[in-house]
């Protein structure tokens, strides 16, 4: 009953787990695409914390998400880079490759989606705790 | 809580880095926040938005515009206003960030943009007082009928596109720049005509003059520097016939204490490019009998270009051409009824006056014998990333004091400060929907400056030429060099009137042209000033090649437009290399190097190698022979005049070099050994540049704000300088345009560049191919919209 019991709860914590990657994955690209730079990080942040994700989960699915929204909105616009405006950016800050422009905005995606499931998380947890 | 606030600390941390432009190098890297956004920031500037749609304007009537396979507009409106709105909205659309440099340039607020980098370029233009004299400009504008209703349709158009614009849609050098575009203002629109008048009428060597006055005898000088060229080809042909005499009053006496500039003279004459051709030819020298007019102006080139071609439809007018963007109307092109072109006049419109102040609080300065105060006027120049810096600019009866250059303690008395009230959007209107020659004649009245030669012809047949632009008469002697600013009798006397100025209408040689020469015959009873930037051998190809022309169809006008012939090289190189001859100096390499230039045909063809030859050749028998100049820190003399010392005085003192004390060369000594010297040079050339003429010449057209990689790297030419095709390194022909007074009005034009300021646009620089290899679109104005099938359009309705 107990393993049983576990396992359940195991289940239920991956498929929160899921549910909430993929909320913030389709959040993340939605609010970035209709409001402001900042507005993934915003979702990110309220969506982990109304989730009450555990710290570590709210930190690594929330950079999955913004960095994988990041990565494949960079990989896609660069497809549609017939002017190369991206390599030449790249050259005027420094020398970026195309590859190292889009690794640079999905690590900036990622760690954003990071810091904001953290936020998220701590706020969730406070809520949490006034609602008890 | 310690749990909340570490996440929230390095959260906002974070996002405040992210939100923050980080200052790397003297340069500013974008806050990466936006910046780096998929959504928001560059990586959304890799695709042009280039569709049709419509939109809620400011107009009073529907317009629509429609484009063509070059994305060239055709606006058609109900009312000149309307049509104003819609070139204002296209400008931005497409120019946005040329405009707003442009404007900052003139104005000397480029370091509120780019940072401390340009602040030595900002306390220039402040202390020249650009921007004061613009506000002046736009707001004497609504001094006259009509025209604030004009300027403010075009700026509502401006406007209309900057609003519609979000962080997503901003042109990239405003995101890499990390600043938002600003709102445009009828003092933009002013500042830049200001821009123009900078470009084309600042030109002036008084100072220069002044120190080869003080420096030389009186004969050194007259024989190095005379008043005219003998050979030039005016703009006015000698057969006009001037029947007034001028009223200058009696010649000054001349100060003697005047200052020389300290060091070196800076001999700008290879940066000095500005010019043009036109020529126009009347029906009995065509084809086709027709009159054509040709017109090609040679300006920096940049990505995007400084023009965009539009068409423009109302009911009293239709008109295809080049427009600047920040200016309404069209400046160079054709309607139904006649063409019309310029080149710069290269009249000296600036002179210097020596400041003499009381004391060191440089605050009264000496004027007819007593002390004057000076207007103080604050300056706040900000400076991005650090605080502003507050200058005083001290104004006199003259004009604005500079400071912080060579031109230390001398005002500045310019025909842009001058004219600053006049009504610059006459010209532009009149000229835009003239029928005919009188009509071309009163637009010309209007103009005011910077002078230049304005060309026309029609399809009536006439053709014709004007100087135009209000030109100072000065006492006679003053304006060439610094003038002394203790005397109001050193004054402009007023300006030469419209009537008496150089023009001619229907020559008796059957055409007119111009290439920045000098505009008339030493006849002429006003003096004109400009020696230096009068150019000296394009004008006389053109009227060489068009005085044995005949039956000419507009290919032959566009074969003259590229004319790759050098004058300068024909007059010079086989005095030199008659003098190698005779002193049979040359053994080996260099022997065969003079062979292969005495069987040159003076054609600096791209894939030539006898132009570079020339070119290094005479930059260093130029050096040496006026070494003593350079030593004495005076100017050269123009190339002309060295030409003829060659000629007439190869025993000259100025060919003995300062170096050998013991021997006393001539020409031909200078002639082997600045051949040898260029031996030299060539083999030192890198791989890359020794191949041919367009190789070595290197020319680019870079981006406008000078981001690398978002110009054309390199692009062999063909063409040089006092070459009618003036195809220089970053410099040349911004716009060629061929026009036939058919019926309908026929052209052929095509500029380096495209018509989108988008470096991700297809039409960034889709002409540029067409360009290089010689070819010309034809075009016919489309009148009727239903007419013909656009590829998009735009239709704006009144909100």
């Amino acid at each position: 009953m107990g393993t049983c019991q576990t396992n359940q709860d195991h289940s239920t914590m991956k498929n929160k787990a899921l549910i909430s990657f993929l909320i913030m994955l389709v959040g993340s690209f939605l609010s970035g695409y209709f409001g402001p730079w900042w507005a993934p990080a915003a979702f990110i942040v309220i969506a982990t914390a109304l989730a009450g994700l555990p710290v570590r989960q709210a930190m690594g699915i929330g950079a999955l998400a913004s960095g994988m929204v990041y990565l494949f909105m960079a990989s896609w616009m660069n497809t549609l880079d017939n002017a190369e405006i991206i390599r030449k950016t790249g050259l005027l800050l420094g020398g970026l490759s195309p590859v190292m422009m889009i690794a640079v905005t999905t690590l900036i995606g990622a760690v954003t989606g990071l810091l904001s499931g953290w936020l998220g998380s701590a706020l969730g947890a406070i809520l949490t705790s006034k609602k008890d | 809580m310690k749990q909340f606030l570490i996440p929230a600390l390095l959260f906002s941390g974070w996002m405040a880095i992210l939100n923050t432009d980080i200052p790397a190098k003297g340069n500013f890297l974008p806050a990466l926040g936006r910046f780096m956004s998929p959504f928001q920031g560059i990586w959304q500037s890799v695709v042009a938005e280039e569709t049709s749609f419509d939109l809620m304007g400011g107009t009073k009537g529907e317009v629509r515009i429609l484009f063509d396979e070059r994305d060239i507009p055709h606006i058609y409106a109900q009312s000149l206003e309307d049509a104003l709105y819609a070139q204002g909205y296209l400008h931005a659309a497409n120019r946005l960030f040329a405009m707003d440099i442009s404007t900052r340039s003139a104005a000397g607020r480029l370091s509120e943009l780019i940072g401390p980098k340009t602040l030595a370029i900002d306390r220039k233009q402040r202390e020249r007082g650009f921007e004061s004299s613009a506000i002046q400009k736009a707001k004497n504008w609504e001094n006259f009928e009509g025209n604030k209703a004009l300027i403010d349709a075009y700026t509502n158009g401006v406007n209309a596109y900057i609003s519609s614009i979000d962080y997503k849609h901003w042109p990239m050098e405003y995101k890499i720049l990390s600043h938002e575009p600003v709102k445009w203002t009828s003092v933009h629109t002013a500042l830049a005509f200001t821009n123009l008048a900078i470009a084309l009428c600042l030109g002036e060597d008084d100072l220069e003059y002044s120190t080869a006055k003080a420096k030389l005898s009186p004969d050194d000088y007259a024989f190095l520097f005379p008043e005219h060229n003998p050979k030039e080809s005016p703009v006015i042909p000698a057969e006009k016939k001037w029947d007034f005499k001028s009223n200058n009053a009696p010649k000054n006496e001349t100060d003697k204490s005047l200052p020389v500039m300290q060091g070196s003279a800076d001999d700008s004459r290879q940066d000095d490019l500005n010019g043009s051709n036109n020529w126009a030819v009347a029906p009995s020298k065509t084809a086709h009998g027709f009159a054509m007019l040709a017109n090609d102006p040679h300006l920096n080139l940049a990505l995007p270009n400084i023009w965009y071609e539009m068409e423009i439809h109302t009911p009293e007018m239709s008109v295809h051409g080049v427009s600047m963007p920040g200016l309404p109307f069209i400046l160079i092109g054709f309607n139904d009824s006649i063409a019309w072109g310029s080149t710069n006049s290269g009249q000296d419109v600036l002179d210097w006056y020596q400041i003499t102040w009381q004391d060191s609080s440089r605050r009264a300065y000496k004027l007819d014998g007593k002390y004057v105060e000076a207007t103080l006027r604050p300056e706040e120049i900000k400076v991005r990333g650090q605080q502003s810096e507050i200058d005083t600019i001290r104004y006199t009866h003259w004009g604005p004091v500079t400071h912080t250059d060579e031109h230390k303690d001398m005002a500045m008395k310019w025909i842009g400060h001058q004219k600053a009230t006049s009504n610059d959007l006459d010209y532009l209107k009149k000229i835009n929907k003239a029928a005919n020659v009188n009509d071309y004649r009163d637009a010309v009245a209007s103009f005011q400056y910077p002078a230049q030669n304005k060309i026309f012809a029609s399809n009536q047949g006439d053709i014709a030429i004007s100087v135009a632009g209000v030109m100072p008469l000065r006492p006679p002697g003053n304006g060439e060099t610094l003038t002394s600013g203790e005397t109001t009798a050193n004054d402009w006397q007023g300006y030469i009137p419209f009537d008496q100025a150089p023009y001619i209408i229907n020559p008796s040689r059957g055409y007119v042209s111009s290439a920045n020469q000098a505009p008339a015959a030493p006849d002429y009873p006003y003096p004109l000033i400009g020696a230096r930037t009068f150019e000296d051998y394009r004008g006389r190809i053109v009227n060489m090649v068009l005085d044995t022309s005949s039956g000419m169809t507009p290919a032959d006008m566009e074969a003259l437009q590229q004319n790759n012939y050098s004058l300068h090289a024909a007059e010079l190189l086989p005095m030199l290399l008659s003098a190698l001859d005779s002193a049979h100096c040359l053994s080996g390499k260099a022997l065969a190097m003079a062979a292969q230039l005495s069987r040159w045909n003076y054609q600096f063809d791209q894939d030539s190698l006898s132009p570079i030859y020339f070119d290094l050749w005479y930059k260093e028998f130029e050096t040496m022979t006026w070494d003593e100049l350079d030593n004495m820190g005076v100017m050269q003399p123009e190339e002309w005049r060295l030409v003829e010392i060659a000629r007439d005085h190869p025993d000259n003192k100025y060919f003995d070099r300062l170096t050998t004390l013991d021997i006393k060369e001539t020409m031909p000594d200078i002639a082997c050994a600045s051949f040898t010297k260029m031996v030299n040079a060539f083999i030192d050339l890198p791989d890359e540049q020794e191949k041919n003429w367009g190789a070595y010449k290197q020319s680019n057209i870079p981006h406008l704000a000078r981001f690398p990689h978002f110009g054309v790297d390199f692009i062999p030419t063909s063409g040089g300088r006092h070459i009618v095709n003036a195809m220089n390194k970053t410099h040349g022909p911004s716009w060629r345009m061929v026009v036939e007074l058919s019926k309908p009005t026929k052209a052929w034009v095509n500029y380096p560049g495209g018509q989108s300021g988008n470096p991700a646009s297809p039409h960034y620089h889709d002409m540029l191919d067409h360009y290089f290899e010689g070819k010309y679109y034809e075009v016919t104005i489309q009148k009727d919209p239903a007419s013909w099938v656009p590829v998009r359009q735009i239709k704006i309705t009144p909100q």
